[in-house]
Formats: structure tokens, C-alpha cells, sequence
């Protein structure tokens, strides 16, 4: 696009100096004259040259000096972070262990407070249950005792009341030993 | 005055060469637009390439324009 | 480009006019205003560098962030380019740098002259560049250097043709360095010249090239520092060439 344009304009710049040369401008291209380029050859070479010994002695090695002295301190600043960052890596770790520590004595302590007392309400348990069950045998024991004392006291009235009655109803002097045996034998017989 | 119109002649043709440029910066930025929004992040990658090509190929159109200034001037 | 009478044809701006006739065993090394913006490109760049590298800071303030940037960009190119190993280089390529830079910068200076518009300095320049680097392929690989003519992998039956090809385009590369730069900014400059005729020609409807004129500033001082980054990379490139010629 540009260079369109360009051709365009070198062709009308051509043309210009044609019509209106007095401007004291020679023809052709500047840029094509050779009688001007040792003049311009010679102080490229110089200026080159003093401006390649310029950077190079006075600001090239400033510069660089420069970027590596901040690429050294970064480098050394980050070897630093990242110390830092291992060291509170390392006490988080001690800390998480230290915590883990304390959970766990506080568990085992804790089982073992349950243990003990679980064991205590079973001992607990299993005293009061022997205390019970003896104070039921002892119970026990009495009621047969007492029902043994109301059965002995049953044969001895039944046996007074068969002798009172066989007396009474068919005025028999029965003698204690038949109607013991006959007493005896109803108990036998009714349960 | 037969040659120097015959030079300005010459040096228009010679500037005919700047199309196929035109057509091939336009391919290369083209291009580079279409590979740019398909992925726009390898784009800054090849910016430099994209440059570069440009050079090189303004740089054959510039040849053609040197012959047009040769003709006019030279 | 009826302009008035101060008007000048728009290649008026490229004209060496000798400032300080010099003469040594007849030939001519006059001052001329080229050589004298040679000097002020020198001058200019030297105290610019020398003003950003006074204090050295650990924080870097604006001037030497802009001397830091500037040295980082070409230390990153060469470094991208040639590997480690053309560090050596560096310094001269931050001259061809910083001075194509300063030239093409300062000549979009209003009534300036622009030193890298002129063949004579560009073709110096890149001349000197490619034997240069041709050189040091030579001293660094002896006879290998040659292997840049004939691309490993070849067939053998193609390579007459491509040595042809190859060695032609490396003859072509000190052209096409010194031309591009030349001719970019000459037309630049000449573009810009004759826009601005228009805008004195045209009266009160200049305004509208004055637009332009402003626009195609702008875009100048891009293809300026652009230019000087094109030339710094091919060099690098080429560089590179001679540290491996197998490619």
C-alpha cells in the first residue's frame, strides 16, 4: 500500500525538479551519487567505531553489571524465601505431630477413665446382684421353712381334729398312732 | 524526451512487483490473524516471526521499487 | 510541488551538502551534515546511556529502565538467534542497534537528516556485517563453513542447483540488508514530504493531509524503530550462520 503510493510520489518527484530545476538541485538520486560516499563511508566508519567504544568500555558493562548484580539479589532473596518457607514448613509438621500427640493422649486417657469405669459398675453390678440373690435364697429358705412349720402344723391339727372328731361323731377312742397314719394318709392323698 | 518516457514507463511497470508484495503481506498478516484468534496465546510467540516475514517480504517489493528508482534516476 | 518559493523537491532532504570541505590524498572526507548526524546520533546516545547508568539502582528508575529494556531486547535477540556463544558479539550488535535506532529516531526530526536513508551508509553497514560474519564462519569451522550452501538432507542429484540457489541468496543478503533499510526510509520521508506539500497547496482544505501527515508520523516513527529491529535480527541471524553452518 505504501509502497503504491511511494510510486506514485517518486514518479511526481521526478517530474518536479524537470519542470522547476532552479531549486539548485542537481538530478538523480542523492542517494546514487558517488562522489558523496567516501565523505560519508569515512565518518560512518568513524562514528561507528567511537560509538561501539563508547558502549562497550563505558555502558555495556555498567548495564550488565547492573542486571546480573539484581538477578544475583533476586536469586539470593528467593533462596531466602524458600528457606523461610521450609522452616514454617518444618514447624507446621511439628506443630501438626504435637497436635496429633495430645489427640491421641487424649483419647487413650479418655478410653481408659471408661474403662475403669465400666469396670467399676460391673463389679458394682455383680456385688449387688450376689447380694440379692442371697438375700432371695435366704428368703427362699425361710418360706420353705415357714410352710414346712404350717404343713407340720396342719398334720398336728388335722391329726387333733380326726381324733376330736372320730370322738365326737362315733365315740372312738382312736390312739395317736392309727390316726396319725390315717391323717397321713388323707395328706398323701389330697397333695 | 522519447526516453525519458520510455523511463517513466519502465519505472511504473517496474512498480507492478509491488502487488505480488501487497498480496503476500496481506497473506501473511491474514494468516496471522486467522492463527492468532484460533490461539491467541502462542500468539506474542511468533509476532517476532510475523515481523520478520514482513521484512523479508517488503523487502523483494522494495528490490522492484530500487529498479523504478534505478530507471527514473539512475 | 508549487509550493513557493522555499519549495523543494521532496528528495531535496537527502542532498549532502559538505559542511567543513576536507580533503586527504585526494579523497574527499569532508564533514559533511550526514557525518555531522552521525556525530549527534553518537553524542545523543552516549549521554542518553551514560544519564541511565549514572546511579545504578537496584529499582530501576525511568531513564534506566528504558537503557535496561533496550539492552535486555538485544541481548534476548542475540541470545534467541545464536545461543550462548554469540554473546561474545553482543556489544557490537547493541551498536548496530542503538545506532540504526538513533538514526532512524533522530531523522523524524523535523529538518533533520536521516543517515541510514542513504545507501552509501547502509551498504557499509551490511557489508561490513556479512564479511564480517563470513569471517568468523571461516575462522570458527575452517572449510565446514561451506556447509551453509548445501542444507543437510539434500539429495545429491539437487545439490548442484541448490548451491547455486544457496550461494546466490548469500550474496544477496548484504543487498537486501542495506537496501531495505535505505529504501524504507527514504520512502518514508519522501511520502511525508510530499503529503505535507499538499497540505501547504491545498489551503484550508490542507487540513485533511494534515491528518495524514500526523498519521503517517506516527506510523514513520513505528517503521523507524521497526527497521531497526529487522536489521539488528538479520544480523543476529546471520550470526548465527556462522557459528552453525549445518542447518
Amino acid at each position: 500500500m505504501r509502497q503504491y503510493i511511494l510510486g506514485a510520489i517518486l514518479a511526481l518527484g521526478a517530474v518536479t525538479p524537470a519542470f522547476a530545476s532552479e531549486g539548485g538541485e542537481k538530478a538523480g538520486l542523492p542517494q546514487l551519487r558517488f562522489e558523496d560516499f567516501p565523505p560519508q563511508i569515512f565518518w560512518l566508519a568513524v562514528t561507528f567505531i567511537l560509538l561501539l567504544v563508547l558502549l562497550s568500555t563505558l555502558v555495556v558493562p555498567k548495564l550488565q553489571g547492573t542486571i546480573e548484580g539484581r538477578m544475583a539479589k533476586l536469586d539470593g532473596d528467593l533462596a531466602e524465601a524458600g528457606r523461610l518457607k521450609d522452616e514454617a514448613a518444618a514447624a507446621i509438621a511439628a506443630y501438626n505431630q504435637a497436635l496429633a500427640e495430645a489427640r491421641a493422649r487424649a483419647n487413650a486417657i479418655a478410653a481408659e477413665a471408661k474403662a475403669k469405669i465400666e469396670a467399676e459398675a460391673a463389679a458394682r453390678k455383680a456385688e449387688l446382684e450376689a447380694k440379692l440373690a442371697a438375700e432371695a435364697k435366704d428368703a427362699e429358705a425361710r418360706i420353705a421353712a415357714t410352710k414346712d412349720a404350717a404343713l407340720a402344723e396342719v398334720r398336728g391339727i388335722a391329726l387333733d381334729a380326726a381324733q376330736a372328731i372320730t370322738a365326737k361323731v362315733a365315740g372312738l377312742e382312736v390312739d395317736e398312732a392309727s390316726a396319725a397314719a390315717a391323717v397321713d394318709a388323707a395328706l398323701a392323698r389330697n397333695g | 524526451m522519447e526516453v525519458d518516457a520510455a523511463k517513466m514507463i519502465g519505472a511504473g511497470l517496474a512498480t507492478l512487483g509491488l502487488g505480488g508484495v501487497g498480496i503476500g503481506l496481506g497473506n501473511l498478516f491474514s494468516n496471522f490473524v486467522a492463527g492468532a484468534l484460533r490461539n491467541p496465546s502462542a500468539a506474542p510467540k511468533v509476532f517476532p516471526n510475523l515481523l520478520l516475514g514482513a521484512a523479508l517480504t517488503e523487502a523483494l517489493g522494495i528490490f522492484s521499487l530500487l529498479i523504478g528508482l534505478l530507471v527514473l534516476f539512475g | 510541488m508549487a509550493a513557493g518559493g522555499e519549495a523543494h523537491g521532496p528528495l531535496h532532504q537527502f542532498e549532502i551538502t559538505r559542511l567543513i570541505p576536507i580533503e586527504v590524498g585526494g579523497v574527499d572526507l569532508s564533514f559533511t551534515n550526514s557525518a555531522l548526524w552521525m556525530v549527534i546520533i553518537v553524542a545523543v546516545s552516549t549521554l542518553f546511556f551514560l544519564a541511565a547508568t549514572s546511579k545504578a539502582s537496584l529499582v530501576p528508575g525511568r531513564l534506566q529502565s528504558v537503557a535496561e529494556i533496550s539492552y535486555e531486547f538485544v541481548a534476548n535477540l542475540l541470545k534467541d538467534n545464536t545461543g550462548t556463544q554469540g554473546m561474545k558479539y553482543f556489544p557490537f550488535v547493541f551498536t548496530i542497534f542503538i545506532f540504526v535506532l538513533g538514526a532512524n529516531m533522530l531523522g523524524m526530526v523535523p529538518y533533520s537528516f536521516t543517515v541510514t536513508s542513504h545507501l552509501a551508509v547502509t551498504a557499509t553497514m551490511s557489508l561490513v556485517i556479512i564479511i564480517g560474519i563470513t569471517v568468523i564462519g571461516l575462522i570458527k569451522h575452517g572449510f565446514g563453513f561451506f556447509h551453509v550452501f548445501l542444507p543437510s538432507g539434500v539429495p545429491m542429484w539437487l545439490a548442484p542447483l541448490l548451491i547455486v540457489i544457496e550461494v546466490i541468496s548469500y550474496l544477496t543478503r548484504p543487498v537486501s540488508l542495506s537496501v531495505r533499510l535505505f529504501a524504507n526510509m527514504m520512502a518514508g520521508h519522501t511520502t511525508l514530504k510530499v503529503f505535507a506539500g499538499f497540505v501547504v497547496a491545498l489551503g484550508l482544505a490542507g487540513v485533511v493531509p494534515l491528518f495524514f501527515v500526523v498519521a503517517l508520523t506516527a506510523l514513520e516513527i513505528l517503521i523507524a524503530f521497526l527497521q531497526a529491529y529487522i536489521f539488528t535480527i538479520l544480523t543476529c541471524i546471520y550470526l548465527n550462520d556462522a557459528f552453525h553452518p549445518h542447518h
